[in-house]
């Protein structure tokens, strides 16, 4: 009996030494980090503020992240609304779990905002990788409460480790200010490649149309709508535009939401066709700057201005 | 379960507590339904099998023991070979036999299909069959006593540690054990969790990580150049090499910890200096089991040449053969077959040149060679994709191999494979594990750390299935 606790205690030394310094050097390395504005990080919650209140906050892909990871797209966000905007949309095919999972955080952290925009993209009800298997852990710091609620969220264990270790990774400890000014350049009606748009399609939708995956993420959604409610927070839900027409989920999410409005109070907005133009996009399906003025002044600030 | 999942991480410490609670007679009780539960992790069903190879195995293993007339005896043991080995054929084999089989039917007259197989390979067969046979020929053979206690037989059989992939214990070793007392010694556990944890880390962070390279190439074998066939297959060799050897690893250290001693499985492979002398050092309880219950059987050596010569290539290809049902490993064994008779027929050559450092370098590197080329039968899809890979062996050397790692990862892998043969060189004049546990503590800790951070960083923790998993 001895031995079995003399081993317990060293087997838990070694473990407590090397979490002590490893948590040692994320300290260490947290000192260094820079005040990031918006358009210099993929991070949301080094930027997240607390206790503020603002007009507006953002949920969604990528589609929605460029409003404000470009410095010219954010000053046009807020300038065309008029708002003071937080935006937590995320990058590479942001889903609805890890949506929701930012949204807690932000009132978490004591903010309050007038209305959540949520930029929804149907692809994201379709697919595991934008929701359990997505890369957002990899750009944000580690906070063990954040740790925590994932942890009890159900997160999948990988997600997990993935988030502890990548904070260890050369990309995390060596990172600098990335800067996005603007984003200028545009396509022409001949990029609009049949065979481009099916890829494109086809890469959005590599797991096909689940109505098991899109039944597990719904029910993210409605606990974001659920929360907005008690809250007192006005959701609007908006399809951003993008030139690949209807996606293959496209309908089952509408009809969906429409359904769902009954239950729960939320504005809706299909805006997936309002910006045919290919001039106004960088690629198939994302804004460039242009179309971020244009998709702001044209669609969003009425939305949320009730006209 | 896996050895490298996070289930394992509670598994196996609630194991080893509660084997240490009770009294050593009654230790069966505990890792028994243990073991069922580690293998029914996987898929529950077919622990069904294990029992009816249990029952069959222990219920001959007393006839045995009761029967004197020889007919019977006989007759016994080819009714428990037929169970296992039918088992085997029907859940390992069929496949690839109606597969094979049914285009050739319309050529006898048949005018019916072979229907397919509905299910999937139960994990581990092939070994626990192989155990429980050797069980069963010593016993028939009388070098064996019957086990007359079922649960400490069907723990023979199903003993967690090494039952999905050994190694393939016999029972004058393992079985013995199972009735000993084993007290919580701290330097034979601390042993066994040392040899566990490298054991992981070559798993891991070893063979995980060449997988990348490896599943790269040999997944599009069209797009494969030279260069990078060479390098993808030397990565292959050090991937199943230390997944399979880290498997053992892990289970020989879990035994350990639990005072069990099981045979070692590999002996640094790698610097075998001829193809037999790398039988000696690869899967030792694999290529033992051959040599004791088939090679042997067959006249081994004591035959004529041409005797001896078809022997060598039924053991070859059955091994081949065992470790799955296709071509390639068929192949495979073939080839080991061709070069284990060139080697002795080139063993006057060899006699001359002497015993030197650098001709048993040369001669090694040689074997490796010749090894790594067989792997290519060995983990390529069909014997298709082996040729194509070989084909493309002698072209594409004027441009970079494209290995679906960067630059930076490639220097990691190369450096994981020089480390891991640094080691082993460091163990030809040593025992590697008694040098450190002579170190000082902070030196010792410092290796834990280094482990532990390696691990942490570098692995691969995907919970990647072990590649003989499937064998």
């Amino acid at each position: 009996m001895r031995d079995m606790i003399r081993l317990a205690v060293r087997l838990l030394a070694l473990l407590g030494i090397n979490a002590a310094a490893g948590w040692g050097l994320l300290c260490l390395h947290e000192t260094s980090l820079p005040d990031y504005a918006p358009w210099e990080t993929d991070s949301r919650l080094l930027i997240m503020p607390e206790d503020k209140h603002l007009d507006a906050a953002f949920l969604g892909s990528s589609r929605a992240y460029l409003f404000s990871r470009f410095q010219a797209n954010h000053a046009i966000t807020e300038a065309e609304l008029g708002r003071t905007v937080f935006n937590m949309a995320m990058p590479s095919g942001g889903g609805v779990r890890p949506a929701r999972f930012y949204f807690e955080e932000f009132l978490a952290r004591g903010n309050r905002c007038d209305v959540l925009v949520y930029f929804l993209d149907p692809f994201v009800f379709f697919a595991t990788g934008p929701n359990d298997g997505h890369k957002f852990v990899w750009f944000e710091p580690f906070r063990l409460d954040f740790f925590l609620r994932m942890a009890r969220d159900g997160y999948p264990r990988a997600q997990l480790v993935d988030y502890l270790r990548s904070k260890f990774g050369r990309d995390w400890l060596f990172q600098r200010r990335e800067l996005l000014v603007e984003h200028r350049s545009a396509l022409t009606p001949n990029d609009l490649d049949p065979e481009r748009i099916r890829m494109r399609r086809d890469h959005l939708y590599y797991q096909g149309l689940s109505d098991a995956t899109f039944r597990r993420y719904r029910r993210e959604f409605v606990r974001i709508a659920e929360r907005c409610e008690r809250e007192g927070i006005c959701l609007v839900v908006i399809i951003p535009p993008t030139l690949l027409g209807a996606e293959p989920g496209a309908k089952a999410l509408v009809d969906w939401l429409q359904e769902e409005r009954k239950r729960v109070t939320f504005g809706f907005h299909d805006y997936v066709d309002a910006v045919p133009e290919p001039r106004y996009f960088y690629n198939l399906d994302h804004l460039n700057t242009e179309g971020v003025r244009r998709f702001m002044r044209g669609f969003v600030a009425p939305a949320l201005n009730g006209e | 379960m896996l050895f490298n999942s996070f289930e394992f991480m509670l598994f196996f410490p609630s194991v080893v507590l509660l084997h240490f609670a009770v009294p050593q007679r009654y230790r069966w009780v505990v890792l028994l339904p243990a073991s069922y539960g580690f293998y029914m992790a996987w898929k529950p069903g077919y622990v069904v099998l294990i029992w009816l190879s249990t029952l069959v195995d222990y219920f001959a293993g007393l006839g045995f023991g009761r029967l004197d007339r020889k007919g019977l005896r006989r007759l016994l043991l080819m009714g428990s070979l037929l169970t296992n080995l039918g088992l085997l054929f029907v859940f390992k084999y069929y496949g690839f036999f109606a597969a094979n089989l049914d285009p050739l039917l319309p050529y006898l007259g048949w005018t019916f299909h072979l229907p397919d197989a509905p299910w999937v390979l139960p994990v581990g067969i092939s070994f626990y069959t192989f155990q429980t046979l050797a069980y069963t020929i010593e016993v028939y053979r009388g070098t064996q006593a019957p086990e007359r206690h079922l649960g400490r037989f069907a723990l023979y059989v199903a003993f967690f540690p090494q039952l999905v992939a050994g190694p393939i214990e016999r029972a004058r070793n393992l079985l013995p054990q199972f009735s000993e007392h084993h007290g919580f010694d701290y330097a034979r556990v601390t042993e066994g969790l040392r040899l566990m944890a490298w054991g992981l880390f070559k798993k891991v962070v070893i063979a995980d990580r060449l997988a990348e390279v490896v599943d790269t190439v040999y997944g599009n074998p069209e797009a494969a150049t030279g260069p990078a066939v060479v390098v993808a297959t030397v990565f292959y060799a050090f991937q199943i090499y230390c997944d399979f050897s880290g498997y053992s690893d892990i289970a020989i250290g879990a035994a350990r910890v639990l005072g069990y001693r099981l045979m070692e499985n590999f002996r640094r492979p790698y610097f075998a200096i001829s193809i037999a002398d790398f039988w000696r050092r690869w899967h030792i309880s694999l290529s033992t089991w051959f040599r004791d219950y088939l090679y042997i059987p067959l006249g081994g050596s004591r035959v004529t040449a041409p005797r001896w010569c078809t022997n060598i290539v039924i053991v070859f290809l059955l091994s081949g053969l065992w470790h799955g049902a296709n071509w390639t490993f068929l192949a495979w064994g073939a080839l080991h077959a061709v070069y284990l008779l060139v080697g002795r027929a080139m063993a006057p050559f060899w006699a001359r040149l002497g015993e030197g450092e650098l001709v048993r370098l040369l001669r090694g590197v040689g074997v490796f060679g010749l090894v790594c080329f067989a792997w290519i039968f060995f983990r390529a899809q069909s014997v298709g994709d082996a040729f194509t890979l070989i084909r493309a062996l002698s072209g594409g050397w004027s441009s970079p191999p494209v290995l679906g790692v960067s630059a930076v990862t490639f220097v990691l892998l190369a450096g994981l494979v020089g480390f891991l043969l640094a080691v082993q060189w460091a163990q030809t004049w040593d025992s590697l594990h008694e040098r450190f546990t002579r170190q000082p503590t902070w030196v010792r800790w410092g290796v834990y750390s280094a482990a532990l951070w390696g691990v942490f960083l570098l692995g691969a923790l995907k919970q990647t299935q072990f590649i003989y998993f499937v064998f």
